[in-house]
């Protein structure tokens, strides 16, 4: 046992080190994804493309649509002369929002007779249009506030108290809201999980593939010895790699580190255990490399990425779809990122779901042995 | 011709010889679909709230009331110490906290603007901004009730209108998808997605495993010729591509109600243009690669920056401008757009032109030069 596992890791190690390309692939791929997720996806929205009919034309309409102009989310692409010209710029996607203010805006508002407003959204991009909708709200509701305002001390009445109460947000932990510090960390997760998973996935079917496999079982190595000794040069990549995109993340995009390194390195041993330990049951219970990979990618990039909150809120997802997440190693993993890095929680906060991790390993780990036959 | 349909014969035979891989080829996608129709959205419900109370008025409680009534928000207590607050925006027991200062109903009975601390956990930043912007509804609508108050009772001494509320109502209307279901905008990504996936990875292994195994060095001594080659292993997953797509809109249609507003035909026309591109870049990436994991690697390291910078799931007039120049290269970006036009918006041809001619355009320059590649490494 002493030996016999180190001596299959040297071996493993020797053919990961012969294949170049692919030792390269365990470290561009993570920087990949980090400059992609770093740089170009945010979840900021800015810049709408707003078509304004104005058919009104008077000081009080274009100050209206001055506000929606001056507003970092949307940018004035279209000016229109009536709201049928709308429908058009809509469905060709120039505009993705459109204003329709109404002839006798100006009078109506002057009364204090209430006037309607009209917002198209493009519905099609549900997000977009949900977050925008509330910038919509908000334009209206300080405009409102400033009209009653103006109205009023027109008219020498008192104004006062409004609006009645002002919201004064401090955010903790991102005072920027900056959405990077959010999806580095969980990207961390999703990079361990899709490397370590997708590198041992191959190994154990390539043996049975090219034939070698024929050789070690004629050997008197046991079952988790073959296992774990192929385990080990794996869970040295997937650490580095999670070192390395820390690295990058802070350095590079600013990600604060507030909590204790050992704390981290510790948590993403057990984590890296458990991805490995997916990769090469899936390893060992697929007939060839192609089905081994789809199995790992349908069993862990795609729930790493859209189900453990890495990007999208596990909270919002319908009950059926939260029960599945449970099962999602990353989900936990993300969590504890998240925590150690921006919150700089304590071992106790995260023994709970490190502990999940480690049982979830274990399980795995102890299925692909039990699964592995040393026959052809 | 006849030596064509043999290849794609043997292909066929290939690929479904582990019965697993029906399974991973027909229901996957499927899974996927649910997976993305569900559970990828931005809306954020239930953020946990804690509030700390040091006014104990009856309109701070009105207050408090009218934010958990909302629906977006579920309660977590009350806090009743700084050291609270922290200790459960460290654990992550709540998303907000409110903190009602003392004086606060005084000041709105004296008619002034009343300060309301709002303490919100960033570590997800979009359900942060999310929340914020759930309070601001709810504060605009309180500000309603206060300006139509207040016009009720100065419109009788100013001659206003009878009963001013506000000066002016948005009226917002959704257009193609109504009720907003993100559903709606993820699942015409999901077949573009898994046209790209299935396409482009299974061919690229396809080819690499013959170079791999060895069997290529047999194939190409046989008098068959390489664009025969071709299209005999590409053709098998064109037809997998194509049943995968329909499999997909049956559901999409049946089962998440999108509308498919447009003609199904023009539909089909831009998924055979599309694979042109998948084809070709799984081609190229068999050329570049040894062995399967490589090929693997490669499609990966190619298809995550496809999906990400394509607008599937990030709009692309989001991102920074030098990587919106970057998608313009991306073929799913323009395929994306015609799929979501013809389903959602029932785009004609004559709208899409565009992204027809470059999703051409692009198709035929990756397939020349996968396919010259591929003819150099095989003489």
């Amino acid at each position: 046992m002493k030996t016999r596992v180190p001596a299959i890791a040297k071996k493993e190690l020797l053919h990961i080190l012969r294949d170049w390309r692919t030792l390269a692939m365990a470290f561009v791929l993570p920087l990949v994804l980090l400059l992609l997720f770093g740089y170009a996806i945010t979840f900021d929205i800015r810049d709408l493309r707003l078509a304004v009919a104005d058919e009104d034309r008077t000081r009080a309409s274009r100050s209206l649509v001055e506000r929606f102009s001056a507003s970092r989310y949307f940018r004035l692409v279209a000016e229109v002369p009536s709201a049928d010209h709308l429908p058009g710029l809509l469905d060709r996607g120039e505009a993705q929002i459109a204003l329709v203010v109404p002839k006798g805006y100006s009078d109506r508002l002057a009364r204090w007779e209430g006037v309607a407003v009209q917002v198209l959204f493009d519905g099609s991009e549900s997000n977009t249009a949900t977050i925008a909708s509330g910038y919509v709200d908000a334009i209206f509701s300080s405009l409102n506030v400033s009209y009653v305002k103006e109205i009023l001390s027109r008219r020498g009445l008192p104004a006062g108290g409004l609006p009645p109460v002002d919201p004064r947000v401090r955010v903790w932990f991102n005072p920027e809201l900056d959405s990077t510090s959010t999806i580095v960390p969980g990207l961390v997760a999703m990079i361990m999980m899709v490397i370590a998973a997708l590198l041992t996935s191959l190994t154990v079917v390539r043996e049975r593939e090219m034939g070698s496999l024929e050789g070690l079982i004629a050997t008197p190595v046991r079952k988790h010895e073959i296992l774990l000794g192929k385990m080990l040069p794996y869970l040295l990549i997937a650490l580095a790699d999670s070192v390395l995109a820390t690295v990058v993340g802070v350095l590079v995009f600013d990600v604060p580190f507030v909590g204790s390194v050992a704390l981290f390195i510790g948590t993403a041993l057990v984590f890296t255990v458990a991805g490995l330990s997916i990769g090469l049951l899936a390893s060992v219970v697929a007939g060839s490399q192609l089905l081994a990979n789809q199995i790992v990618f349908l069993t862990t990039l795609l729930p790493s990425m859209l189900l453990s909150g890495f990007l999208f809120p596990v909270k919002s997802m319908p009950p059926w779809v939260q029960a599945i997440t449970y099962a999602v190693p990353a989900r936990y993993f993300v969590s504890i990122c998240r925590g150690i890095l921006l919150k700089g929680q304590p071992l106790e906060d995260v023994t709970r779901p490190a502990l999940f991790l480690a049982a979830f390993g274990a399980i795995l780990l102890g299925l692909a042995i039990a699964r592995f036959r040393k026959k052809l | 011709m006849g030596r064509i349909l043999h290849i794609t014969r043997k292909e066929f035979i290939q690929a479904f010889r582990d019965p697993r891989m029906f399974g991973i080829i027909f229901i996957a996608p499927i899974f996927q679909l649910f997976l993305f129709g569900y559970a990828v959205t931005q809306d954020v419900h239930n953020i946990t709230v804690a509030v700390m109370n040091l006014d104990r008025s009856a309109a701070s409680r009105e207050l408090v009331r009218s934010i958990f009534h909302s629906g977006y928000f579920s309660d977590q207590g009350s806090a009743e110490s700084e050291e609270a607050i922290s200790k459960a925006l460290v654990k992550g027991w709540c998303d907000m906290v409110l903190v009602f200062p003392a004086g606060f109903a005084d000041r709105l009975d004296r008619g002034e603007t009343a300060p309301l601390q709002v303490l919100l956990d960033g570590s997800e930043s979009n359900s942060a901004s999310v929340g914020a912007g759930y309070l601001g509804k709810i504060l605009a609508s309180y500000t309603r009730s206060v300006i139509e108050e207040r016009g009720t009772r100065l419109s009788a001494l100013s001659g206003l209108a009878r009963r001013p509320g506000l000066p002016v109502n948005p009226e917002i209307r959704y257009l193609y998808n109504p009720e907003l279901k993100s559903s709606f905008y993820m699942v015409p990504g999901v077949l573009a997605m898994i046209l790209l996936i299935v396409t482009m990875l299974l061919t690229s292994l396809a080819i690499t495993r013959e170079r791999e195994i060895g069997t290529m060095e047999q194939l190409v001594v046989t008098p068959i010729r390489p664009w025969e080659l071709l299209a005999g292993k590409m053709l098998p997953f064109v037809v997998i591509g194509l049943i995968d797509m329909t499999l997909i809109l049956i559901v999409a249609v049946g089962h998440f109600g999108l509308p498919m507003a447009g003609s199904l035909a023009l539909l089909y026309l831009a998924a055979l243009v599309f694979l042109f591109t998948t084809l070709g870049m799984g081609l190229l990436i068999s050329t570049v690669s040894r062995t399967q994991q490589q090929a693997i690697f490669v499609s990966l390291l190619v298809m995550m920056p496809s999906v990400l910078l394509s607008g599937l799931m990030f709009p692309i007039a989001n991102m920074p401008e030098p990587v919106q120049w970057l998608t313009y290269a991306n073929p799913l970006r323009y395929f994306l757009v015609i799929v979501r036009g013809v389903i959602l918006k029932g785009n004609s041809l004559r709208i899409l032109a565009p992204e027809f001619y470059l999703l051409f355009a692009l198709g035929a320059v990756v397939f020349t030069l996968a396919v010259a590649r591929f003819r150099k490494q095989a003489a």
